[in-house]
Formats: structure tokens, sequence, C-alpha cells
């Protein structure tokens, strides 16, 4: 049975070496811009995996950024306006989000194929309008001055021995929000991963097979769908509500229908058949999308040569190509490998079989002959 | 009685697909539902299961209002369907295919699932048992690693009735059950269905082999939505109004 199958020993190594990469960073990236890029990389990540989380029923979300603008906005405000703290204003964000993704998922639920993408592209549209309009999200410029995580964080950590302590392991403000923005990251990964890995994700998959043997068989299609929107949307709450009070600014074009584009581009070069694979996909080019900005910040230190800031300047000009870039690779991904990126060594391995196999055959074949 | 609808009617715009079809079901037996090619059966069948809402009449079950009930409503009340183009979980295995359909029964709570509790494991535990004997029941041991969609066309249809039983119905609808079937696939459904019967399962079978009537206790026969006769599998074949519109006028 695939909910009890054990997982295989590739992905379990591929998910130890992410997360002491992750722990490890700060102690070798130690400038702000590396860490600002890795939480890039963790709101695409959660971003990617939860929305993959709502796909596997069969209906894929064009509204999932804006639901994670929901919960960065709700968490936001709650925290500047209302002066709620940080471990409050997080999850009444995460719970906002979820909260509107039941509303708006509930007669959502019967709608199938291009009529549930047309709906929720033009729900995110509409969310990410309401945002731009209202005065208290601060419109079209944005939310600013919320309350910032990693003072939040340091305040945790009052009296001379906590700050001495700080002091020693080398943990400032940046390192501590860093951290607690991958300890949300690790929490949404654990609870999406055993959600799919339950028979719930099974009776989802069932359910995109076919809808019609589904409800013969007792499965209540709505429950179920609602199910992965709420613990998708939940997710994607969580960790906008987290991105606001890292960045402490929050704009409405970072949540535009896009940024949606974008993670399920993640999710289908990194490969949606399993839970490996968006969070591969999105590592990788959320990286990629992080790299003009990465040279820029280093060519911005002393004593920088020459040739480097040049090269900057370079992929910096050429960055506007990145979209295109990302085309390609899907093209490349579609026709080479079917399965995503993640699906590389288990082709590699049944290739090398075949071969053996092939092998074999002439070596008889050529017995044979000879016994002829 | 188990299944009884009273006057139910389906139009499709300005066509009767089902006109004032008053059926009754009695407990225990095997009623053949047959009739031509667009007589109506396929509907009947998504009537009584909630896929399709009558324009007017009731369905009662057991006694219980279940006209209008949502198709997993239907399901969880002990009715058990297969389908005549035969949809599957192609993606699934055989094993999985049937496993997914013990849906219901052991119910496990969506809590005790997500946290993988005593209760669950337990319940888990009988759905692969269950699993094995339906599948042993059906003939498909042999196969049950198959996945679903690789299946020969015969076994396809097992899967079918397999993934019905699981869900432990009270009332079995079969949808054309032995639809492109070779002889002896027929000879042995045929009996895995005799068997269901004496089990304590109630069977309702539409169906367009003949073969099927020697199974029956009672036949319905239904032409363009309208009740043409009833009564035991020997008085069909002898009357003159089912020969004419279904046999076309020869005798069987």
């Amino acid at each position: 049975m695939k909910n009890t199958k054990k997982i295989s020993r590739t992905s379990a190594a591929v998910y130890i070496i992410l997360t002491l990469f992750f722990l490890l960073a700060p102690i070798f990236f130690k400038s702000r811009t590396w860490l600002n890029s890795f939480v890039m990389i963790f709101v695409s990540v959660v971003g990617t995996t939860s929305l993959r989380t709502i796909a596997l029923s069969g209906n894929m979300s064009f509204a999932h950024s804006a639901f994670i603008g929901v919960g960065a906005y709700t968490a936001g405000i709650l925290g500047k306006e209302l002066g709620l703290s940080i471990f409050l204003s997080i999850p009444l964000g995460a719970l906002a989000a979820m909260l509107l993704g039941l509303i708006t998922g509930w007669p959502f639920a019967r709608l199938r194929s291009i009529y549930f993408c047309m709906g929720s592209m033009f729900m995110g549209v509409a969310i990410i309008q309401f945002i731009s309009a209202m005065k208290i999200t601060g419109g079209a410029i944005g939310l600013q001055k919320i309350p910032s995580m990693s003072k939040a964080l340091t305040g945790l950590f009052k009296g001379e021995v906590a700050s001495a302590f700080l002091d020693k392991l080398g943990l400032g403000g940046v390192q501590l929000s860093y951290y607690f923005f991958l300890l949300i990251t690790l929490l949404c990964m654990v609870i999406l991963y055993r959600f799919e890995h339950s028979r719930i994700g099974w009776t989802l998959r069932a359910l995109s097979q076919s809808p019609e043997v589904a409800a013969s068989i007792g499965i209540n299609e709505r429950f179920y769908r609602q199910m992965s929107v709420g613990i998708g949307t939940f997710c994607a709450g969580i960790i906008g509500a987290t991105y606001a009070h890292y960045s402490t600014t929050l704009s409405p074009n970072g949540y535009s229908m896009g940024n949606t584009l974008w993670l399920i581009m993640y999710m289908m070069i990194g490969g949606q058949g399993n839970f490996i694979g968006p969070i591969i996909g999105a590592i990788l080019l959320e990286l990629i999308n992080q790299i003009p900005s990465l040279l820029t910040a280093m060519s911005g230190r002393p004593g920088v040569s020459v040739e480097f800031i040049a090269f900057s300047r370079f992929v910096g000009r050429y960055s506007a190509y990145t979209p295109f870039l990302t085309a390609v690779a899907l093209l490349i991904v579609a026709y080479i490998f079917p399965g995503g990126l993640v699906s590389i060594p288990s082709l590699i391995r049944e290739s090398s079989k075949r071969r053996k196999e092939r092998k074999a055959v002439v070596l008889a074949e050529g017995g044979e002959d000879d016994a002829a | 009685m188990l299944l009884e609808t009273k006057n139910l009617t389906k139009r499709f715009g300005g066509l009767t697909v089902m006109n004032n079809i008053n059926l009754t079901l009695n407990k225990g037996e095997i009623l053949g539902l047959i009739g031509p090619n667009g007589a109506g059966k396929s509907t009947f069948f998504n009537l009584v299961t909630g896929v399709l809402s009558p324009t007017s009449g009731k369905i009662y079950y057991d006694g219980k209002d279940i006209t209008r009930l949502k198709p997993h409503r239907v399901a969880a009340l002990g009715i058990g369907r297969t389908f005549q183009l035969n949809p599957l979980f192609g993606e699934f295995t055989v094993f999985e295919n049937v496993v997914a359909a013990h849906h219901l029964h052991p119910h496990s709570s969506v809590i005790d699932v997500y946290f993988n509790t005593k209760k669950y494991r337990e319940n888990e535990k009988k759905v692969v048992e269950s699993t094995e004997h339906i599948l042993e029941l059906l003939g498909l041991s042999h196969v049950k690693d198959e996945l679903a969609k690789n299946l020969p066309h015969g076994y396809q249809k097992l899967l079918g009735v397999a993934r019905a039983v699981a869900t432990q119905p009270r009332l079995l609808l079969l949808d054309e059950p032995l639809g492109g079937m070779n002889p002896e696939e027929i000879i042995f459904s045929i009996e895995v269905i005799s068997k269901l019967q004496d089990s304590g399962m109630t069977v309702l079978i539409v169906e367009h082999n003949m073969q099927i009537l020697d199974l029956c206790d009672r036949v319905f026969v239904i032409s363009f939505g309208e009740k043409i006769f009833e009564g035991t599998p020997a008085e069909v074949r002898n009357d003159e109004t089912v020969i004419e519109t279904y046999f076309g006028g020869v005798a069987v």
C-alpha cells in the first residue's frame, strides 16, 4: 500500500542533507543578503508544496499567492495596528488565510479542470485588488512599518546571561529570524508530508482519478477537497505571515497571479508526482532567481575586482530573461524527464539496468550462435 | 422490501427517459433489469444512487426516502454499484483499488488517520484482511499488484464488482457486469454473483446478456422508459410483448 510504504533511502537522504544545510547555513553565509535569499527560498518551498497539496485532488489553484498575501497582510496589520505579538499575529494570519480559503473553496469544490482554474484565478486577482484598494493595507504603495520579527525574538532573550549566550553563539537578530523562519518552514513540511502520506492524501488521489467512482464508494468530494484547501491555505498563510514580520514591508505586487504561476512552474519542473519534487524545484529555481540580487550585493563589497562588477551588471541586465529560460527548462523537463527533475535518479537507474539486460541478451544470443 | 420506487420519472428537456416506474426489490433476491439500448436502465441506476435527481417520483431504501440524496450518502447507506463504462482508479494497483473502497468500513475518523492512532492501525489490518478476502472471492489475487489500467477488460469488470463489494453493501447494483467478457469469465461471474446473494446481498442487475436470466429470481423489463413486463425468467421468455420489443420477434 502506498500510504504505508517506507520513504525511499534517496529522498530521506535529501531531506536530511537539505535540513542540515539550512541549519548550518548562517555559519557560512554571514551576510544578510544570503539569508534574505534563503528566506525567499523558504517562502517558495512552502508555497509550492502547499499548492501541490491542493492540486492532489486534481485541481490547480491559481489563487495561491493571494492566500500567502492574505496571511502576510493579516499578520502585518494585526501587528502594526493592534500591536499584537508575532506569536499571535502569525497564527492569526494563517487562520485568516485558511478561513478565506475554506469560504471561497466551498462553492469551488464542485468545479473541475478549467472551471476551477479560471475561478481561482479571478478569485486571486480579486483578493489582490481588494488589498490594493483598501486604506488599512497601505493600498498600492504597500504596508510599511510592520513590527520586526528580529526585535521580538531578541526580546525573548532578556537579561545578561541570555544575551551573553547569544553573543557566544554569534546569533544576532537576523540569525534568530532566519532560524524562526526555518522552524516554521519545517513545521509546514511535516504537516503537509503527514497529510499526503496518510490515507487522506490517498483518498484525494483517488478523487482526482475518478470523482464518480470515489462518490460511489462513499467519499465525500466536497469534504476532502475542502480539507486539502484548508491545510494548503493554512500553510500558505503562515509562511506569508512569517514573511511579513521578517521583511517589515509588504507590497500587493508580491502576491499577484504572476507569483502563483512561478510556484506552479517550480512544481512542474521539480516534479509533481511526489512530495520532494516541488521542494527541489523551488529551491533550485528560486536560487536562480536570486542570483542577480546576490551578485549585486557581493559586488558592493570593498575589494571586489572590476571584472566581477562587470559580470554582475551583465547578469543583472539579462535577468529579465529568467522567465524565458524557465520556460525552456520546462520544455526540456517535459521532453526528457516527464517526471520532473526528481525523476532523474530513477531514470538513470532504469537505463543502466536496461543496458545491463541488453548486454546479457547479446551475450546469450552470441552463445547460441556459437552452439549452432 | 429493500428498494422501492414510486412513479419515478426523469425527463431530459422534452425527452422522457423514465416514465412512472414502480419497481420493488425484496430483501435477498436478484432482480434483472433488462431492456433494449436506450431503455433507461443506466438512468435508473443513476437515479437510485443520486448521480441524477428525478423529475418527479420517490425512491425508498429500507423504508427511508433517499430521493435526491448525494451519491456518497447513498453509498454510506449500503448501496454499492458498478458502472457500465467501468471507470477505475487506473493509477492504483488492483489491491489499492479495493483498499480505497474500504473508505466507509471499517470507519476511521480523519483525526485517527492523520495521527496514525492505534485504532486506525487496527482498522488498516482489517482492511488488508478484507481486501485479500474479496480479491480471493473475485479471482483477482494473482493480479493484485498490477496497475488497474493495465488489466484485461474482463478483470477490470470484476475489479469494479470487488470495489462495490468492499463498501459492504446490502444492495448491490451491477451495470452490465458481463459486458465484453469471454464465455469462461461469464460463467465465473455468474457463480460469483450467486455467491454474493448467498452471503445475504440483494442484487439488481442491468444486463444485455440473456445468460443472466437463469440467475434472476424476477425480471423487470423496460423499453423507452416504460415498464413493459414484470415476472419470472420463464414468463419473460414466453411473453409476446417482450419478445416483440426486445428479442426482435424471435423467441429464445
